[in-house]
C-alpha cells in the first residue's frame, strides 16, 4: 500500500452510496475469483475471466500467474500462427494494465514473460519491429514518470533481446547486458546481433540516455543507464579527448546552473574513475576542465554543500599529499555548511589524518 | 533545527490502538493484499512488540483488543503452512492468506509468507527450529529448489514470478531462523549480490544494470550480514567508501529519500539507516564505527513523527496524507533503532520518555526474539 487511492479511502468513511457501491464491486469481484479459482474452471473461461479483472485491476499477481499457466497449457496444442493471436492479446492487456498502474509488478513481469516467449518462437527478423516497438513504449512509460525503474529495467530487457545477449549463459565473468528476471521455460535461440548492429543499438541507447538528460539532468535514472554504457562508448569511441571533455562539460554545466543537485557530482564520480586514466590527457583534462573551475565555483558558492564535498571526493580519488589541506579544507567547511552532519565530516577528517600518518611511517 | 510545530509528540496509546484495529481489519484499499496478509500481521504483531504490548501482556496480564491474542494468530498461521509431512520434500512454506480452499491446485508457498510466518511465530514464543508442527527440514530443502543458477531466489516453486534481491533476503532470514544454511549456495547468492552493485555503491533490486535502491540496499546487506559474509563490502574500501556516501546522502533536508531526487518516505529512515548501522559494525573485531551518527537524527526524527497521523495513529509514507501498514512498521521500528544512537539528547524528549523495545536491525523485528541464549547467532 503505497499512498494510492486516498481519495477513495475517504469516500469510504463518508457517503453511503459509495459504501453500498464499493460492497457491490467487492461482490462482484468475489463472484470472479471463486469462478476463476474453481478446480472445474474451463481455461478458455479463464482466460477470459483474468482478462476482464486484469483490465479492472492489474495488481493481484495470482491472476497473471492462472493467465500464464493457462497460456502454456494451450501453448502446447497451438500452431505459430497462433502467435499474432497471443502476442496481440497479451501486449494489449499487459498495456491497458500499466497505463493504470505503471507500477504493476505482475503486468511488466507479464510482459516480459510474453516477449521471451516470442521471440524464442521464431528469431526472425519480424522480432525486430517487434521490440523496436517496444523501446517506443517504453518512451511514452518514461515520458509519464521518468524514474520509474520498472520501465527503465524493461528497456534494457528488451535491449538484451535486441543484442541476444542469452542471459542463461550469464556467469559471472561474463556480464549480459540485463539479465532477464524471469525463469523463461525455453532456452532463447535468437543469434546475437553483428557487431555492426550491436553498435547501432547501443549508440541509440547512449543516445536516448543523451536526450533525457538533455530534458532533465537531474534524471538520476539516465545518468546510471549513461554508466552501464559507458565502458561500451568508450571502448568504441576513436575521440576519447572530446568524448570525455563533452562529458565533463555536461557535468560542470549542471554543477554550475545547480550546484546541489546531486545527480551531477555522482557522475563526477563515476567518470573520475572510469575514465581513461591511462591516457596522458586525462589527468590534465581533470586538472583544468574540472578541479579548477570548482574551485572557483566554491568561491562563487559560499553556502553549497554539494561543491565542497564534491570538489573533497575528486581530490580523494587520487589522494595526494599536495592536496591534503586543501581537502581538509573541504571538510572544514563542510562541518560548518553541513552542520547537522558534522560526525560524518568529523570521520573523513580522521581517515586524512590517518593517510598522513600512513605518510610519515613510510617515510 | 526541528521547528517545533512540524513535530508531533510521540503518541504510544494511539499507535496500539492503530495496530491493534489493523489486526482486526483493513480498510478497503488493502484487499489487493490479501494474498500477502501474512506480511500485514507480520508488521502487526511485531509493531505491538516493540511498544511492549505482548511482554505487557504477558506480565501485567492487561489486555488489548481480542484480536490482539497470541493463541489465536499463531493457529492461523500454522493454518497456511503448505505442508506438513516432513517425510514428503514436494513443498514446505506458508501461504500468505486462507484465501484458497486447502489442496487447491493454485496452492503454492510463497518465500516471503515462509520468512514472515517464522518471525511472527517466534516472537510470539513458539521455538521454530524445534516445533513438531513445522517442517523445518522440508522447508531448507524447498529454499535449495528456489535458488536460481544465477544466485537469486524464486518467491514460489513454480519460479514463474520475479527474482530479486528482497527473495535472497527472506532465504536468509529463514535460514538463520531455522539455524540451517544447507538450502543456500552462498557462494553463488554472494555473487548475485555483488552483481546488484550499481555504478554508485547501492545494491539494485537486479543485477547488471538496475538502479541503486534503499530497500534492496538493506535487503542486499543485510543478506550478507545473515551469511557471514559482509567482508565483501568491509574489505572493498571503495564499495564501502561509495555505499556509506550514498546511504548518508540519502538525507536532503529532513527524512530520507529511497533513491537520488526522489521524495522523502519515512519507511527509508529504516531502510537506510539500518544498513548504515550494519555498516559500521565490524563483525570480525566486534568493534563498531557509530556511522549511524552520520544521519541527523533530530531533522529524521523529526521528519518521521511529522508523519504519525494525530487521529489514526500509524504513520504515512509522506506527511499530509494517511497512515498505511508498511509504513507505520518501519516508522516505528527507525525510532527504535534511532535509540542506539549515542550521542542523542533529543530522543527522549521526542519520544516522550517512552522506550520502544531494542531492534534488530538485521532481521527487522526485535531483538529479544532472536536471543543468544536461545541458540541464535548474536546480530545487530
Amino acid at each position: 500500500m503505497h499512498g494510492r487511492k486516498r481519495e477513495q479511502y475517504k469516500a469510504l468513511q463518508r457517503d453511503p452510496a459509495v459504501v453500498s457501491k464499493l460492497a457491490a464491486k467487492a461482490q462482484q469481484w468475489h463472484t470472479l475469483v471463486r469462478e476463476v479459482l474453481a478446480e472445474d474452471s474451463p481455461p478458455q473461461r479463464q482466460l477470459a475471466l483474468t482478462e476482464k479483472m486484469l483490465f479492472v485491476n492489474p495488481d493481484p499477481l495470482y491472476l497473471w500467474n492462472i493467465r500464464r499457466r493457462v497460456l502454456l497449457s494451450l501453448q502446447n496444442e497451438a500452431e505459430n500462427d497462433n502467435k499474432t493471436t497471443f502476442l496481440s492479446n497479451e501486449l494489449g492487456l499487459t498495456q491497458a494494465a500499466l497505463e493504470n498502474n505503471p507500477k504493476a509488478y505482475g503486468a511488466w513481469l507479464h510482459r516480459k514473460w510474453v516477449l521471451s516467449s516470442s521471440v524464442m518462437i521464431s528469431s526472425s527478423t519480424d522480432d525486430t519491429a517487434l521490440l523496436e516497438n517496444e523501446l517506443q513504449l517504453i518512451q511514452m512509460f518514461l515520458q509519464k514518470d521518468e524514474r520509474n525503474f520498472h520501465g527503465w529495467n524493461y528497456r534494457r530487457f528488451i535491449v538484451s533481446l535486441l543484442l541476444g545477449d542469452h542471459p542463461d549463459d550469464t556467469n559471472d565473468n561474463v556480464e549480459a547486458f540485463d539479465a532477464s528476471q524471469i525463469v523463461v521455460t525455453h532456452k532463447r535461440v535468437r543469434a546475437p546481433a553483428t557487431t555492426d548492429r550491436r553498435h547501432e543499438i547501443l549508440q541509440a541507447e547512449w543516445d536516448f540516455t543523451q536526450q533525457k538528460i538533455q530534458d532533465n539532468f537531474s534524471n538520476y535514472s539516465a545518468i546510471h543507464y549513461r554508466t552501464r554504457l559507458f565502458p561500451w562508448k568508450l571502448e568504441t569511441t576513436f575521440d576519447v579527448e572530446t568524448l570525455l571533455t563533452e562529458e565533463w562539460s555536461m557535468i560542470l554545466n549542471a554543477v554550475f546552473t545547480e550546484p546541489d543537485d546531486q545527480t551531477a557530482w555522482w557522475y563526477a564520480q563515476y567518470l573520475l574513475r572510469n575514465g581513461p586514466r591511462d591516457q596522458a590527457f586525462y589527468p590534465h583534462l581533470i586538472q583544468t576542465q574540472v578541479i579548477e573551475p570548482l574551485r572557483e565555483l566554491l568561491l562563487e558558492a559560499p553556502e553549497s554543500k554539494w561543491v565542497p564535498l564534491g570538489l573533497y571526493l575528486l581530490l580523494d580519488a587520487f589522494p595526494d599529499p599536495r592536496t591534503r589541506e586543501e581537502r581538509q579544507q573541504c571538510l572544514a567547511t563542510l562541518q560548518i555548511t553541513d552542520a547537522d552532519r558534522k560526525q560524518r565530516y568529523e570521520y573523513l577528517l580522521r581517515q586524512l589524518r590517518a593517510e598522513s600518518l600512513g605518510d610519515i611511517s613510510t617515510m | 533545527m526541528p521547528s517545533a510545530s512540524n513535530s508531533q509528540k510521540f503518541d504510544r496509546e494511539r499507535q496500539i490502538a492503530y495496530f491493534s484495529t489493523c489486526l482486526q481489519q483493513l480498510p478497503a484499499p488493502y484487499c489487493k493484499l490479501d494474498t500477502n496478509r501474512l506480511t500485514m500481521v507480520h508488521f502487526c504483531v511485531h509493531a505491538l512488540d516493540l511498544l511492549g504490548v505482548w511482554d505487557e501482556m504477558e506480565k501485567q496480564n492487561v489486555k488489548y483488543s481480542s484480536f490482539v491474542e497470541a493463541n489465536n494468530i499463531i493457529e492461523w498461521i500454522l493454518s497456511t503452512l503448505m505442508h506438513i509431512d516432513n517425510n514428503d520434500p514436494q513443498e514446505a512454506g506458508f501461504i500468505g492468506g486462507t484465501f484458497l480452499p486447502p489442496h487447491h491446485k493454485y496452492h503454492h508457498s510463497h518465500i516471503a509468507m515462509t520468512y514472515t510466518a517464522l518471525c511472527i511465530l517466534q516472537t510470539l514464543g513458539v521455538d521454530v527450529r524445534n516445533d513438531p508442527r513445522i517442517p523445518q527440514t522440508a522447508i531448507i530443502r524447498t529454499l535449495r529448489r528456489l535458488q536460481q543458477p544465477d544466485g537469486s531466489f524464486a518467491s514460489t516453486i513454480q519460479g514463474d514470478g520475479e527474482h530479486d534481491l528482497r527473495f535472497l533476503y527472506c532465504a536468509c532470514c529463514i535460514s538463520y531462523l531455522l539455524d540451517d544454511w544447507s538450502g543456500i549456495d552462498i557462494p553463488r547468492a554472494v555473487s548475485y549480490v555483488r552483481n546488484c552493485r550499481s555504478f554508485d555503491g547501492a545494491l539494485a533490486l537486479v543485477p547488471h544494470g538496475g538502479e541503486g535502491h534503499g530497500g534492496s540496499t538493506f535487503c542486499g546487506v543485510a543478506s550478507l550480514v545473515l551469511m557471514n559474509q559482509l567482508y565483501v563490502i568491509g574489505e572493498d574500501a571503495d564499495w564501502k567508501a561509495s555505499l556509506l556516501h550514498w546511504c548518508v546522502t540519502r538525507q536532503q533536508k529532513q527524512g530520507l529519500q529511497g533513491r537520488p531526487n526522489k521524495d522523502e518516505d519515512t519507511c527509508y529512515s529504516y531502510w537506510i539507516g539500518a544498513t548504515l548501522r550494519l555498516l559500521g559494525y565490524d563483525a570480525g573485531t566486534g568493534n563498531e564505527d557509530d556511522v549511524l551518527c552520520f544521519l541527523d537524527h533530530a531533522e529524521l526524527r523529526s521528519f518521521v513523527l511529522s508523519c504519525q497521523h494525530p487521529v489514526l495513529g500509524g504513520f504515512s509514507k509522506v506527511r499530509n496524507t494517511y497512515p498505511d501498514v508498511l509504513h507505520s512498521y518501519y516508522s516505528l521500528a527507525y525510532l527504535s533503532l534511532s535509540q542506539k544512537y549515542r550521542q542523542d539528547t533529543q530522543m527522549k524528549k521526542d519520544l516522550e520518555g517512552v522506550s520502544l523495545k531494542a531492534l534488530n536491525c538485521t532481521m527487522g523485528i526485535g531483538q529479544a526474539s532472536i536471543l543468544a541464549e536461545e541458540g541464535f547467532r548474536p546480530l545487530l
